[in-house]
């Protein structure tokens, strides 16, 4: 953002400039000189690397996206497209889909070169490669494309894809041999909606992964209609434009197909659908689903059993911010920010909004905590789309990471003759035991200002620490690798139901000999159009001993788990 | 003889280095001798509704004038000043940002300026910076809706124990400014006081009972007491159309007469629609009538205004409106359900 980027580059300026000043009174000034003398004996000198570094053009993910923006200012090509990462050919690493898009007006499905890219990871010793196999493996998107998700549906213990588009959705089956073939047989993919984000999910706990879709808003190219800002000049529409969507829950029968169940089980409002986590929220043993909808109330769908959901969002304090407003909800994610057990929330927002993060009292209940917390002030001047928690340095604290991009023009980049006028920076924030600081000068790439959307998260070099995919609307994606978080200990779950799929929605608390707890779920849902590793990484610090860990498997069963050594992947199959 | 070199060079760099910091520092505090003030970079778009473009032009003029006519610092602030309340009204945040530097440097004991870019500050994220220009505000000028925005400012960098101190000061002169009171509540309710929020709640719905946050802090705290009950009811009330929500109304004179010069179709039809959302379909056709007159071409403005008539009764005006809109485009869909409506209710009668 501009305002934001320009006060920042101001501020580097002044500290680098009186730097140079307190230089100079260190060379004149005798006292200062011997200090400076002594301090020069005894320091260790200490380089600090990057956070991340983006090796996207090494290791071969070279795609670049297009919005196939026209002129005409269609709303689809300011939503950006998804990134996924799972293990597609069951290799032990983290295979990468990109989404893409294509010209709008196109009536016909996507040429080849409109398909998204799945890229297969071909790590070797430390070295991270990929190689793009879109072309063998089946997996051909031919919409325009939003969200994804991953989960394995059928039980077979491979990982199929759910490709959420504006306009027919698609779902690809796993065959085990690196391809897919698409089930087009299937309710799923008759839905026609503007599709954001998707869920799998197992909402009635009998053992086969449902699936929840986001829905945005009732819009289409040819109903397409103009809208203009604050001093009259064509602009981007805001999701008020439209009439929003209420979202879709389909029941997976087992047997290959998906009903579409929605209206029966509860899910019925109407919101501007964007992100969607599902999680036990109230601790009551059932998993839950949150919707980030935007410039409208959230939506909280407690589980009341069987599959069956309410919303109390307001009630429960996530519908709106502490001001009883609505906000523009973009990105999301659950997780245990403050240590104590339960599950927060934290999602993005525009720029004249803070990010928001809703600490759960352990009952369910939450409370807008995003000032306390310092999390505020970093996000104004901000439009934030993909979000995560992530560890990124493996102390143990969640720490997060946004993908920020405007979706209104910036005039000084609209003079400056910039091609898509809504590069933003993205943000890192480090939890330090529970309250936030900015520290994205430690990251400089997230400072390149681009217009970015999803973002995915997952250790991609199976190092132990978490790497970040993030997409930019015309450009290439980052591929960030994380360069400090394997310094510290750290231990890796894979969580397998009998059948050996991830269970998503399972959590592990695992227990430190300090006696504190740190509390993890399996998931790929969160973010923003994203899919993101199901494995857990538990961050451990300076931590050397083995651990203790109780995992609560979706289906209600406990288990306990004693003496795993960190600094490794462990796979825990329920029995 | 390389040691001396040395120390001349780092003095030399050291002095530049200061004297550039000292500039770069310039938003913090003001320099005993003025820079010269740079014009703030402009493009004026071709896109914008010719009224917009026409207040702008208008205040680049005056700046001009005054430039050219030898007018004094205080003046040309002034002039300045115009011009930075019209990209703050337009939400151009970084020239209306730099535009007030240049009036405050040009005039500091201009008030107006300082709180204005203290506002900037705070809409923005840079919290210390808003704190400053608005406690430089009050210095040049005590007044109630300074202090409140002083406290709020504190409030939001969490420091509560000055913006309590502030709202209190404050409330010893106003008993019942609701923003201060409702300020004290979040931080009452911060402290877990919920009781002594809910009461300092209960004394803004007195003045304003429609206050769309009073209702829904409320309904948080009396979750928190335990009285579910209740807490339900209120928050049943929260309707989720952002256009319906009433405002702690806060007499700002200043921001008014921001909010005031926006009067392209967009912002007008803004207004409009949130004037239907809350039934005050009079004051809606005014803000339609503008928009319309701002950019007569838009249908959409046209059909909203169509339909403030018809909803106010005065269906003859909104077939007039109706039919204008559909001489621009004759498949526009709303406008022809509109008709259809009009038309119905006229057999009928």
């Amino acid at each position: 953002m501009t305002s934001k980027l320009t006060v920042k580059l101001n501020n580097h300026v002044i500290n680098a400039m009186h730097t140079l000043w307190l230089l100079f009174l260190c060379l004149v000034l005798p006292g200062c000189q011997r200090q400076q003398a002594d301090s020069e004996s005894n320091k260790t000198v200490k380089t600090q690397k990057p956070v991340f570094i983006d090796v996207a053009e090494q290791v071969g993910v070279l795609m670049t996206h297009r919005n196939g923006m026209s002129g005409q200012l269609y709303y689809p090509e300011v939503m950006g497209a998804s990134a996924a990462l799972f293990d597609m050919d069951g290799d032990g690493d983290l295979d990468l889909y990109l989404g893409q898009g294509r010209q709008l007006e196109q009536e016909q499905p996507g040429l080849a070169e409109d398909r998204g890219r799945l890229y297969r990871n071909d790590a070797e010793r430390g070295s991270l490669q990929f190689t793009d196999v879109t072309e063998t493996s089946g997996l051909w998107s031919d919409g325009y494309a939003m969200g994804i998700a991953t989960g394995d549906v059928n039980n077979d213990g491979w990982t199929d894809v759910f490709l959420a588009n504006f306009g027919s959705n698609q779902l690809f089956i796993n065959q085990g041999d690196g391809t897919f073939s698409e089930s087009n047989q299937n309710a799923i993919t008759t839905d026609e909606l503007f599709s954001s984000s998707a869920a799998f999910v197992d909402v009635n706990a009998d053992g086969w992964l449902d699936l929840y879709v986001t829905h945005y808003i009732d819009y289409q190219i040819a109903t397409h209609s103009d809208c203009f800002n604050e001093t009259g000049a064509l602009e981007y529409c805001g999701p008020s434009s439209y009439p929003p969507l209420a979202d879709q829950l389909f029941i997976n029968t087992g047997d290959g197909a998906f009903r579409d169940e929605s209206a029966a089980r509860g899910i019925t409002k109407e919101g501007a659908g964007l992100g969607v986590v599902t999680a036990d929220l109230n601790a009551d043993g059932l998993i839950d689903v949150y919707v980030a909808n935007d410039q409208s109330h959230n939506f909280l769908w407690i589980n009341q059993g069987d599959g069956y959901f309410t919303d109390e969002a307001l009630f429960r304090g996530t519908a709106v911010n502490h001001h009883g407003l609505a906000e523009a909800s973009m990105g999301v994610d659950v997780g245990d920010v403050d240590n104590d057990g339960d599950y927060d929330l934290f999602m993005t927002h525009l720029l004249n909004e803070t990010n928001t993060t809703y600490l759960n009292d352990g009952g369910g209940y939450f409370s807008d905590m995003t000032a306390a917390l310092g999390m505020a002030d970093p996000s104004m001047g901000l439009t934030g789309f993909g979000a995560a928690f992530l560890d990124y340095d493996n102390d143990g604290w969640l720490d997060v990471l946004v993908a920020n991009g405007e979706v209104r023009h910036i005039k000084s980049q609209v003079d400056a003759g910039i091609d898509f006028p809504l590069k933003q920076t993205n943000l890192l924030l480090k939890n330090k035991a529970g309250t936030f600081s900015d520290l994205t000068h430690l990251a400089p790439v997230l400072l390149t200002p681009e217009v970015s959307r999803a973002l995915a998260v997952g250790d991609l070099d199976n190092d132990g620490d978490t790497d970040v995919i993030i997409t930019n609307i015309n450009a290439r994606a980052n591929v960030l690798v994380n360069q400090m978080g394997q310094d510290s200990s750290w231990l890796g779950l894979s969580l397998l139901t009998s059948s050996g799929r991830f269970d998503l929605g399972a959590w592990v608390i695992l227990k430190l000999s300090d006696g504190s707890t740190v509390k993890r779920r399996v998931r790929t849902d969160a973010s923003y159009l994203a899919a993101n590793d199901p494995r857990i990484l538990f961050g451990l610090s300076v931590h050397t001993q083995s651990v203790d860990l109780e995992v609560r498997w979706t289906n209600g069963q406990q288990d306990s788990y004693e003496g795993l050594e960190l600094n490794q992947y462990h796979i825990l199959q329920q029995q | 003889m390389k040691v001396l070199l040395t120390m001349t060079v780092c003095a030399l760099l050291g002095l530049l280095a200061y004297g550039i910091s000292l500039q770069q520092q310039q938003s913090v505090k003001p320099l005993a001798v003025q820079p010269p003030p740079s014009f703030p970079e402009f493009n004026l778009d071709n896109d914008y509704d010719p009224p917009v473009k026409q207040q702008f032009i208008e205040r680049l003029d005056y700046i001009g004038l005054i430039r050219n006519t030898g007018g004094n610092p205080a003046q040309l602030a002034w002039a300045y000043g115009q011009l930075c309340r019209l990209f703050h009204a337009y939400q151009q945040m970084d020239e209306a940002r730099d535009c007030y530097l240049n009036a405050i440097h040009l005039d500091p004991t201009e008030e107006e300026w300082s709180y204005l870019l203290a506002h900037v500050y705070l809409t923005t994220g840079f919290n210390d910076l808003a704190i400053d220009y608005f406690s430089r505000a009050l210095a040049n000028n005590q007044s109630i809706q300074t202090q409140y925005w002083l406290a709020h400012a504190h409030q939001v960098n969490q420091d509560h124990d000055m913006a309590e101190a502030q709202y209190m000061e404050l409330l010893s002169y106003e008993p019942d400014h609701a923003m201060s009171l409702y300020g004290l509540a979040k931080i009452k309710q911060q402290n877990n006081d919920f009781k002594a929020a809910i009461k300092l709640l209960n004394k803004v719905l007195k003045t304003q009972p429609q206050a769309h946050q009073v209702n829904y802090l409320q309904g948080q705290l009396y979750r928190k007491i335990g009285d579910i009950e209740k807490s339900r009811t209120l928050l049943s009330s929260i309707a989720d159309d952002r256009f319906a929500k009433v405002s702690i109304s806060l007499y700002d004179p200043y921001m008014q007469h921001v909010s005031d010069l926006r009067i392209s179709a967009q912002s007008q039809a803004r207004m409009g629609r949130k004037a239907v959302a809350q039934k005050n379909y009079q004051e809606a056709i005014r803000y339609f009538k503008n928009a319309v007159a701002a950019n007569e071409t838009r249908t959409d403005t046209r059909y909203n205004l169509a339909m403030a008539w018809f909803l106010s009764g005065q269906l003859q005006l909104a077939q007039e409106q109706l039919t204008a809109v559909l001489k621009l485009d004759a498949e526009h869909e709303k406008a022809i359900q509109l008709q259809n409506r009009i038309q119905k209710r006229l057999n009928a009668k």
